[in-house]
């Protein structure tokens, strides 16, 4: 479950623009819009009163939140940041801020964002929540250092299509895959193309999280070249067992990572220890318990709804 | 100048066998005050003469009529007598199933035909009411209750109106731009029969406590502690409809705060117009109010997480301002409770619901009071002019 809203986004406090006041401080603050339900003022007119601000150029970071409390898809909301890339010269965007209670994550409806690669060269950071009808075309931008798929079921034709991107400044990355009941599909050996120096060669740290296939994700890691090129490795919110837990301490290029992450997992206290012994250090916050039936075991990802 | 009120004599109007009963006329000993005791059953069976003990200018608490099962039955059985041939859900003795949703119009005009011989029947005595008749009738039709708030000036969620069917609720729904409602009992009280409805045009969802039963062809409606997801089409279409039988209405669902990963609402206790014990309940499902035994919190302690963001002054500020909107609708009751929702912005709130008989929390007070004793207290401490607000 998604509880909050951002406090911060490319470190600046985020504050929901307010039509009344325009845009008064865009160097330090990343301005979120977003339906808003205390008035009247449809999003798409909050929107539009942003982008037209006399201060539109000084903004460079901007957060998206609930464009539609009827369920709409993002596209106009790609529409009218990209026919205002004249003014917008964006680097940082979240697109879809908004928690559980005002829409769950694999309700959120989106269209094709590929638009926004074109339109914002100068993008350092993109962040998306929710996958529904989520379409990202062939990706290819020379700045982009940051990229985040937050879904609670993450199709392969999207998440193929990360793995396939030309990011040469690319530094984090971060997928959701969320399970197959919300859209997730494919096979985990397909993201050997995060492999590829040429394409991401800059790529440091790695989130593969929220998937129900995390061990097989752990155990697809530790045979990649890629783990030892990587300095951090986020495994958080997924169905992460002992059995995921015992590949990687037992590898070689995981022990040489600087951080592990795992906030929500279901590996024991005996596996901890395991992780614990390679030296990397272990963040393992939120250690669940799986659900038993009737002899069956339950696994519940952090976010899929 | 009218003489003042008898602040000793007080009448309970209960099911004595509830512990509210029992535990309000504890309250009431410890302070010395021995009240008179009558029993819904008595009035039921026509002995108004108990009446007559009432004192002039006394003190009279009604409560909840509970989930006795007679009580129940024998409410709804009067309230299908005067029905005039009103299609009803067929809920009554000796059919009456335990846990099955009792709060169906007939069960409604009973219970408001009850009071109604209370109110007709002491009119001349003027009483101090904790909780008056009138206000009572009004809170259990919760969608006039929300609609009088909403005019005057109280922030409710959007209101839909009443629902008669499934595809009336897609209907409104489409009209007034909402994917997410919240759609409610028309007579009932706090969670019961309440369900949480979630579409994006191509899925649909329900949250609800609602458990149904298709016993010979007729769909009968229980209610759980248990929340339960239902994502079947044909399952939603059945449940809202039979929802609908038992007289529903649909409003926005206000998108809750969060605290500790859960989200939350907030029941306020307002005594003598001034709100005093004030409690958030938390919940992981979109369903805060089931009951008052769940997680809560104090209202110092609404933290986004672990370390930040207490609820600030603004918002106190707006839940105080509210209470104060609030007791203008419902001026004839020294008490009243309310649950209120802090929007997930944290910058406004909105008023679920008002309850006559919300007091019954355990474990929390105010300025040392629990929330029995803060009502006596009220009627031993008050000035003479401020009783006399709650007299009639």
């Amino acid at each position: 479950m998604i509880s909050y809203n951002l406090d911060r986004f490319d470190q600046k406090p985020v504050a929901d623009f307010d039509p009344g006041l325009g845009i008064a401080d865009p160097l330090n603050t990343s301005y979120r819009v977003r339906a808003e339900y205390e008035d009247e003022i449809p999003f798409q007119d909050r929107l539009a009163k942003f982008l037209s601000d006399p201060n539109i150029s000084k903004v460079n970071s901007l957060v998206i939140g609930a464009w539609s409390i009827e369920g709409e898809s993002s596209e106009s909301v790609v529409e009218m940041l990209t026919a205002a890339s004249d003014d917008l010269k964006l680097e940082a965007l979240f697109l879809g801020d908004i928690v559980s209670e005002e829409q769950e994550i694999s309700w959120i409806e989106h269209g094709d964002i590929s638009p926004l690669f074109l339109a914002f060269p100068d993008l350092r950071i993109l962040r998306v929540r929710g996958s529904n009808s989520l379409q990202v075309g062939t990706i290819r931008h020379e700045k982009l250092e940051q990229l985040a798929f937050e879904s609670g079921g993450l199709p392969s034709s999207v998440w193929l299509q990360v793995v396939q991107a030309d990011l040469p400044s690319l530094e984090k990355l971060e997928l959701w895959f969320g399970e197959d009941n919300y859209g997730f599909d494919g096979d985990v050996a397909d993201l050997a193309g995060l492999n590829d120096e040429t394409r991401f060669p800059k790529l440091k740290e790695l989130g593969l999280m929220n998937s129900m296939v995390q061990n097989d994700i752990a155990k697809w890691i530790v045979q990649q070249p890629i783990l030892a090129r990587l300095e951090r490795l986020d495994m958080s919110m997924g169905a992460l067992t002992d059995e995921g837990a015992k590949a990687l301490a037992e590898s070689k290029a995981f022990s040489e990572l600087s951080s592990f992450k795992i906030h929500y997992h279901f590996v024991s206290d005996e596996g901890l220890e395991l992780l614990g012994k390679t030296g990397v250090s272990i963040d393992a916050a939120e250690q669940e318990e799986a659900d038993e039936d009737d002899g069956e075991v339950y696994y519940y990802i952090g976010v899929s709804e | 100048m009218t003489q003042s009120v008898d602040r000793d004599r007080w009448t309970l109007l209960a099911d004595l066998r509830d512990v509210r009963a029992q535990s309000f006329a504890k309250s009431l000993r410890e302070r010395g005050i021995e009240p008179n005791l009558i029993d819904y059953r008595d009035l039921l069976r026509g002995k108004l003469e108990d009446l007559a003990d009432v004192g002039e200018r006394s003190v009279l608490r009604l409560e909840s009529p509970g989930d006795a099962v007679d009580l129940w039955s024998e409410i709804t059985n009067q309230g299908r007598e005067a029905s005039n041939g009103h299609r009803e859900p067929a809920v009554s003795p000796p059919e009456y199933e335990r846990g099955r949703l009792a709060f169906t119009p007939a069960w409604y005009r009973g219970w408001c035909a009850l009071l109604e011989r209370v109110r007709r029947t002491l009119s001349d005595r003027r009483l101090l009411y904790c909780a008056h008749p009138d206000d009572i009738v009004f809170s259990f039709d919760k969608l006039r209750s929300q609609q009088a708030l909403a005019a005057a000036g109280v922030d409710v969620p959007r209101l839909l109106g009443s629902i008669a069917s499934y595809s009336e609720l897609r209907e409104k729904m489409h009209e007034a731009r909402l994917a997410r409602v919240f759609v409610k009992l028309r007579h009932g009280s706090a969670g019961s029969g309440v369900l949480a409805y979630e579409t994006n045009g191509s899925r649909e969802q329900i949250w609800t406590t609602i458990e149904s039963r298709d016993e010979e062809g007729e769909l009968k409606l229980f209610n759980s502690l248990k929340q339960r997801r239902v994502t079947d089409l044909r399952a939603i279409e059945a449940i809202v409809d039979a929802q609908a039988a038992y007289g529903s209405f649909a409003e926005e669902w206000v998108p809750k705060a969060s605290c500790a990963d859960k989200r939350f609402d907030l029941r306020v206790l307002i005594v003598g117009g001034a709100r005093a014990h004030t409690v958030a309940r938390l919940s992981r499902s979109p369903l805060t109010n089931l009951h008052l035994f769940g997680e809560r919190r104090d209202l110092s302690d609404l933290r986004t997480d672990d370390a930040t963001n207490p609820l600030d002054r603004e918002i106190l500020d707006q839940i105080d301002a509210t209470c104060g909107r609030v007791t203008k609708v419902y001026g004839k009751s020294l008490h009243l409770a309310l649950d209120i929702a802090v929007r997930h912005t944290r910058r406004s709130v909105a008023v679920l619901e008002v309850n006559s008989f919300g007091d019954l929390i355990h474990g929390v007070t105010h300025r040392g009071l629990t929330p029995y004793e803060a009502q006596i207290d009220a009627v031993t401490t008050f000035d003479a002019e401020s009783l006399d607000r709650y007299v009639s």
